[in-house]
């Protein structure tokens, strides 16, 4: 079959998708901050022989000094090794959480939008989860199975799977009504060709966006979670437990909630940042039509006007 | 509009059937015997035995959910393991904090959130804009407990101006009830108000960029009552939308906030339950706040068709 | 004589030294007159209309002196231009469902301009606006005073927005493409009631249009723009009768005429037939709690091979429900649609692919009926592809590069996406799409109808090329009669899913049996303005 024609395209388009995104600063900029992130989280102990678990009743509460970079907790232990350790936890959570809650998602959705029967089931039960505020949800899960990662790997994804189903499928559903499907069913294509060629790739940029923030929220509802004692067991290091000790040495050592905050809040910048450049790069008819994203007017906040913001 | 109340609130009965279904079930896989943890582990095997079969517990799955939800729908939640009290009792004495803390929290949201958002899609482009957009992005990427613990820090620990963490009922206190509140109302509702001010200012943009504003503007209409009169009532629709849908993070964070603060509330009352594994009353706050929600979603709803005649009138057509 | 409004040498930008979108424009509006400004999209039309009263597009630049009951409009100030805005020219606009706030009665809106210029009293706005709607013909005006748009039909909505232009009485009144979005029949009463606006009340008229039956049967002098720049003026007959600039004289061309003798005899042989319609019924399934209502009722009809029937109807006529269902996009309720022998409402599957093989369908808008991840190729050869018609990928390829020779489109086109082409190029990529698998059939849902004229002229001699080329039979869907006209053999005319009149589309243009269609043909302004005037009369002598 017509396989240089295909292959020729698929080239120009990937070609075109990623110059466009060497020209999205968000993106750019919001990807490096994760990457950095996550290098960070895997090399750097190794490099600086930190041990995020080594106790150390002597120096306990110590500010930040030549020895311990970031100061120590409550137990004596190095906060810089467990902000880093920490990091690994909640970046391998968030995203296990979010490859397994969007595949999960996916196929739920676009069976959802194949049959009537299955559709109303399963979107009756994604209105009873999503109907539980988010982080109750979570709450009630984590209690029922136990405060373990691999349970609240499957607490999370419980809590993520409905909304991007729900998602998927008004997407799937709205474009089989868009005039270009309707040209495919009328020149007679089989619904696995309209899925392949023309659903999935117009869900897929739905999702790339939706998945970004999904991200962004395991990471804010893990750290929530293990604040209030239900997420990541103690003494393993997680962003949330650093702040719950935190929280009880917040007079004596401020800066163990600052720094611990710190990480997450540059964390959430830089998802933020990846998700706003992928919406503008997915949909550049909604970049040039709808208002710059979020990251971008931090950009034009900091960065000189560009020539497009004046008037 | 009376058929229009009755169809959205009849929407929501197999939303709270499923609700009630996930709720009970989660209950009910939870491992460990109610059984056995009300009565000790001295207690004869033959004593738990038969309070299993006293408390229903030997039953199958759907005759215990059915005598659950029939028990709930009348006010009967249960009692808790460990507060010698039933738990509709438990949440009505937790609830007045919670209910203060959510009041204040969506009035301070509001008030910021209208007026910025309104203003900066007017100023559009100008310094103003761009501040509300700082203020936006802080609201966007802190999340509520961080921000509650900085502001901790900042008021509390350095500036000693307000309690660290705490309650007094400004019912009874005002002075003091406000300022053990005010902070945790200012950490939660600054995240609601700049989800709340991207939206007004993103609906009001659109509206002010609609025909009918350039139609009403070249009828001799000035701005101001332009942006008041018009964009502000057809972005009503969205921003309340955005409202209603925000509640869940509201709810989310008031769980957290008073956990941090101390605030003997519901979501205080939560985090204990399940620190001592309280089943009960877990089953019957998360129950109880996901039909606040729903409560609340439905009064948008309603909101909704106030502002809107079509969807008003189009209802009427249809009988 | 003191005009009121005097544009001089207006000049509109958009960005540092970018695009000049209006080029020095001139024009003057005469006391009681009505002058058109014409022009196809991108013309600079519009911008020029609307700095009248200075409403202008976000960035823009502007320069020059637009003069509007002697105030200067570019220079007054914010309380100035108010008082204005409503009381010295006011503004119809094109699409009168956006133009109302849907959230307000339109008595509140008709109100809200009076309560601006100074009329306090509640009462007397309300009562000022019954008085209106009565002027603009709305039916029991006490009633429709408090209703929200959304219950009103698109003519009356434009009724509405006439009103609250009236309301003040202006000099001026500056009506966008007052029509464009409005079926033929009420386009008529439109025109009528604002030539009425100018001969009882005394109103000047600038009226933005890119329709040429429009100009003739409405306007005094004609001004026509092309790329920002005035290129002809002249008095109404003149122009039509001589014009000066090349540009005009393409346009004028580029029109299609009703009645001016192209229509085609039909004889075609009916032999073999391609499509049958039987008694056909199409309902769609209805919203709960309502009776359906069928969108087509016991419509008969057949096409022979290589014959082109065009079906004619207004907006709701149920003339693409009908095009729809012969590829199966709607469903067959009641009697029998035969697609080469095949009844429709009884096929599915597989036999149902292999006929849609034997159909190409032509949508009407060519910017949504393509996938953007797709480009040009992919988009042209994707028939191929779904039926596995080639088994070579070069004879893919050349096949689809032989599509884009007969669309008349250059090959290097094939790289690009959808959305970097004009909507003429995309139509015509539409076309090839049709084509690819050389179909018997082809049916053409309103091909040209979001084009410009002089585009559409284009396009549609292309089809017309096309079809005596490879004798494809076709089913041309659209409300323009003179476009039906040029292209159709044989041609339907649908009314509320019904089927009032079908045959020779020399006998239903030339002497057509139903009334209906009678009132159809004589709506349509014709591009002469001596012949329409003419023709009004006639009318006005009918009735």
């Amino acid at each position: 079959m017509a396989m240089t024609g295909t292959n020729d395209t698929i080239r120009s388009t990937r070609g075109g998708a990623l110059s466009r995104a060497l020209h999205n600063p968000p993106l750019i900029f919001g990807f490096t901050i994760i990457a950095g992130m996550a290098f960070a989280a895997a090399a750097l102990p190794h490099l600086l022989g930190l041990d995020p678990l080594a106790v150390d009743p002597l120096h306990r509460l110590k500010a930040p000094s030549a020895t311990h970079l970031l100061g120590t907790d409550n137990f004596g232990r190095d906060l810089a090794a467990r902000i880093l350790a920490g990091a690994s936890t909640s970046l391998r959570l968030a995203a296990s959480v979010t490859i397994l809650a969007a595949a999960i998602g996916v196929a739920v959705g676009i069976l959802a939008s194949f049959s009537r029967l299955l559709d109303h089931v399963l979107m009756r039960i994604c209105d009873g989860l999503m109907a539980i505020p988010a982080m109750l949800l979570a709450l009630a899960l984590t209690a029922t199975f136990g405060p373990k990662f691999s349970n609240l790997l499957i607490a999370l994804v419980i809590v993520f799977v409905p909304g991007i189903a729900r998602l998927v499928r008004a997407r799937a559903l709205a474009l089989r009504t868009e005039t270009f499907v309707e040209a495919a069913v009328a020149m007679g294509a089989s619904n696995l060709h309209i899925m392949a060629r023309h659903i999935f790739p117009n869900v897929l940029s739905v999702l790339a966006v939706q998945v970004t923030f999904i991200f962004a929220e395991t990471i804010v509802i893990e750290a929530a979670l293990s604040f209030l004692g239900a997420g990541v067991p103690p003494p393993a290091p997680s962003w949330g437990n650093i702040l719950y000790d935190g929280k009880a040495a917040i007079t004596k050592a401020p800066y163990m909630v600052f720094f611990a905050s710190t990480a997450i809040v540059i964390t959430v910048i830089g998802l933020t940042m990846v998700g706003d450049g992928l919406r503008d790069l997915v949909d550049p008819r909604m970049g040039v039509r709808s208002e710059p994203g979020m990251a971008k007017r931090l950009f034009r906040l900091v960065l000189p006007r560009t020539s497009e913001g004046e008037r | 509009m009376l058929s229009y109340t009755l169809r959205r609130a009849g929407a929501l009965l197999p939303v709270l059937l499923v609700v009630s279904v996930i709720i009970f079930s989660l209950a009910y896989l939870t491992p460990g015997d109610p059984a056995r943890t009300t009565l000790g582990p001295e207690a004869l095997e033959v004593d738990v035995q038969n309070l299993r079969d006293s408390m229903g517990l030997n039953d199958p799955f759907w005759v215990q959910y059915f005598r659950w939800i029939l028990n709930a729908i009348h006010g009967d939640l249960g009692t808790s393991y460990f507060l010698n009290m039933s738990v509709a009792e438990a949440i009505g004495q937790h609830f007045l904090p919670t209910l203060q803390l959510a009041v204040l929290t969506i009035l301070y949201a509001l008030v910021i959130s209208i007026p910025l958002g309104t203003l900066a899609a007017r100023w559009r482009g100008s310094i103003f804009d761009r501040g509300v957009a700082g203020f936006t992005l802080i609201g966007l990427t802190f999340p509520s407990f961080v921000l509650s613990l900085i502001l901790v820090i900042a008021f509390s620990v350095w500036l000693h101006w307000l309690p660290v963490a705490g309650y007094r009922n400004p019912f009874s206190d005002p002075w003091n009830g406000m300022r053990y509140l005010i902070l945790p109302a200012l950490s939660l509702g600054t995240i609601y108000a700049a989800v709340i001010t991207r939206t007004v200012r993103a609906s009001v943009l659109d509206v002010l960029k609609s025909e009918y504003v350039d139609a009403a503007r070249s009828r001799g209409v000035n701005e101001t009552r332009l942006l008041f009169a018009h964009a502000l009532r057809n972005a009503g629709l969205p921003i309340i939308t955005m409202i209603g849908l925000s509640f869940a993070s509201l709810v989310s964070g008031a769980v957290v906030a008073e956990s941090i603060f101390n605030i003997p509330g519901i979501g205080s009352l939560l985090v204990n339950a399940i620190e001592r594994r309280d089943y009960p009353v877990l089953q019957g706050v998360v129950l109880f706040l996901t039909c606040v929600y729903l409560g609340l979603n439905l009064l948008v709803d309603l909101l909704y068709g106030l502002i809107d005649p079509r969807v008003r009138l189009s209802d009427a057509g249809a009988k | 004589m003191n005009m009121p409004l005097k544009i001089e040498n207006l000049k509109i930008s958009f960005g540092r030294g970018a695009v000049e979108a209006v080029r020095d424009v001139s024009l003057e509006l005469r006391p009681g007159e009505i002058l058109a400004l014409v022009g196809e999209s991108g013309s600079g039309k519009s911008l020029t209309a609307r700095s009248v009263l200075k409403m202008f597009p976000e960035g823009a630049v502007v320069d020059g002196r637009i003069s509007l009951t002697g105030d200067n409009v570019l220079e007054a100030s914010p309380n100035d231009l108010e008082r204005l805005r409503g009381e010295a020219a006011a503004m119809v606009f094109q699409e009168p469902s956006t133009a109302l706030n849907p959230v307000f009665t339109i008595g509140w809106q008709i109100g809200e301009g009076l309560k601006a210029h100074g009329m306090r009293d509640p009462r007397e706005r309300r009562a000022r606006a019954v008085e209106l709607l009565r002027d603009v013909d709305i039916p029991d005006p006490e009633t429709r005073v408090d209703c929200y748009p959304h219950q009103l039909s698109g003519g009356q909505k434009q009724r509405v927005v006439i009103a609250m232009a009236l309301a003040l009485r202006p000099a001026v009144i500056i009506a966008d493409e007052p029509t464009t979005a409005l079926d033929v029949t009420v386009q008529a009463g439109i025109l009528d009631l604002l030539r009425r606006c100018r001969d009882e009340l005394g109103s000047s008229i600038l009226i933005i249009t890119h329709n040429l039956g429009v100009v003739a049967d409405l306007a005094d002098r004609v001004a026509v723009m092309y790329q920002g720049r005035i290129v002809e003026e002249a008095s109404s007959t003149a122009l039509f009768s001589s014009p000066k600039a090349d540009y005009t004289r393409r346009l004028l061309a580029a029109v299609p005429r009703l009645g001016q003798g192209t229509a085609k005899d039909d004889n075609t042989s009916r032999e073999r037939l391609v499509l049958v319609a039987d008694q056909l019924e199409i309902t769609y399934p209805s919203r709960f709690g309502r009776t359906p209502v069928p969108a087509v009722k016991s419509v008969s009809f057949d096409i022979a091979a290589g014959e082109v029937l065009g079906l004619v109807g207004e907006s709701g006529s149920g003339k693409s429900t009908i095009g729809r269902a012969v590829v199966g996009l709607s469903p067959v309720t009641g009697g029998a649609m035969r697609l080469f022998g095949a009844d429709l409402r009884h096929v599915k599957g597989e036999s149902l692919r292999q006929l849609r093989r034997r159909v190409g369908f032509v949508f009407q808008d060519p910017a949504s009926s393509f996938n953007r991840f797709m480009t040009v190729f992919d988009c042209i050869g994707e028939p191929l592809r779904v039926h596995r018609a080639l088994s070579s990928s070069s004879e893919f390829r050349s096949r689809v590069l032989e599509l884009l020779d007969q669309v008349q489109l250059p090959r290097e086109m094939a790289t690009r996406y959808p959305g970097e082409l004009s909507g003429g190029q995309r139509q015509r990529v539409g076309l090839a799409r049709a084509l690819a698998l050389n179909p018997e059939f082809i049916v053409a849902d309103e091909p040209t109808s979001a084009l410009d004229v002089s585009i559409q002229a284009k396009v549609l001699e292309l089809f017309r090329a096309l079809q005596k080329e490879l004798g494809f039979a076709a089913l041309f869907i659209s409300h323009d009669l003179a476009v039906v006209e040029e292209i159709a053999h044989r041609v339907g005319v649908l009314r509320h899913g019904q089927l009032l009149e079908l045959g020779s589309a020399r006998q239903v243009m030339s002497s057509p049996s139903d009334d209906y269609t009678r009132l159809l043909i004589n709506s349509v302004p014709v591009p002469d303005p001596l012949a329409q005037a003419k023709k009004r009369m006639l009318a006005g002598s009918i009735s």
